[in-house]
């Protein structure tokens, strides 16, 4: 419930500075980072925070799949250990138990600490997307000269 | 960006709503931590039995073994099982609140091993023994 809060209540902040600073592109940030830093041109910081936060968000899901599946297998040790009726399971049943929960708060921690970075890199690219990245003009300039014209593209970091 | 969804009174731009939609699934998806490891060590076994000693007669395997008078009270019966070491496998052939046992009806000329264990009051199987073999012999074999 605690968690819940917590992110109603960043999503609202976020919601009002985006609306207050009028800026279109901060709500694409908002909702991905990076997506309004590359609509503004800004395609290395784009790229870095989007790359950024798919790593973040492919480690949390696999760490997610892995916790699930030791807590899994810590409550089937748990249970085989619980009602156990000879003492060579109860024993077996209860080292498992002790190393599944050892790898479940392994797990839960890694899980813990990518969530945070997940919300860094998001947090950040607000932050980035309201202060520093204003929005430039369009990367395409054509230049005619009398026997040929230029295509220019330009790149900003 | 001019899709609106009102919400209990609460107008949202799309983009809000699939954010608000986007961190709540990721929400769902962090599950309750774990909890419920229990506290030390529950269980009280009573030890193996001492002395397992097979005897292989014809066609009979006389089992017996000794076991601390102290906790005798304890026990409720001892189980004694048949151990096929090719297989690794283990089957209860009886059991007794004696400290003998005979298997009888064996097929002679053949190794027999077994396995004995206390069973307490509560149906906790204790420890068993490691297992002690010996030759059954066949109702005419050579003495």
């Amino acid at each position: 419930m605690k968690r819940i809060f917590f992110i109603a209540v960043v999503i609202v902040l976020a919601s009002s500075v985006v609306h207050a600073s009028g800026n279109e592109n901060v709500y694409y940030s908002v909702l991905f980072p990076g997506w309004g830093q590359i609509r503004s041109a800004h395609y290395g910081k784009g790229s870095l925070y989007m790359g950024a936060e798919i790593v973040s968000l492919v480690s949390i899901a696999i760490t997610q799949i892995q916790y699930n599946r030791a807590v899994e297998q810590y409550d089937k040790a748990r249970r085989s250990y619980l009602s156990a009726d000879y003492i060579g399971d109860a024993v077996e049943n209860y080292d498992l138990m002790h190393k599944k929960w050892d790898d479940a708060e392994r797990l839960y921690g890694y899980r813990t600490a990518l969530i945070g970075a997940a919300a860094g890199v998001w947090a950040f690219n607000v932050v980035d997307m309201l202060f520093f990245s204003k929005e430039e003009e369009g990367p395409l300039s054509l230049k005619v000269e009398d026997r040929a014209f230029f295509i220019c593209t330009g790149f900003s970091f | 960006m001019v899709f609106h969804v009102e919400i209990r009174g609460i107008y949202m731009r799309r983009i809000e709503l699939i954010g608000v939609i986007f961190a709540l699934l990721i929400l769902a998806a962090c599950s309750k931590k774990h909890e419920g490891l229990p506290t030390g060590f529950k269980y009280d076994p009573l030890p193996a039995p001492e002395n397992l000693v097979v005897t292989g007669g014809s066609e009979i395997a006389n089992i017996s073994w000794s076991f601390p008078a102290e906790k005798m009270s304890r026990v409720k019966e001892f189980r004694v099982y048949q151990y096929i070491e090719s297989y690794n496998m283990l089957q209860l052939i009886g059991t007794t609140t004696d400290t003998t046992f005979t298997d009888s009806l064996l097929i002679g000329n053949l190794l027999y091993c077994y396995k004995v264990s206390a069973v307490d009051t509560t149906d906790f199987e204790g420890w068993r023994t490691n297992e002690t073999c010996a030759f059954v012999l066949g109702s005419h074999s050579v003495k």
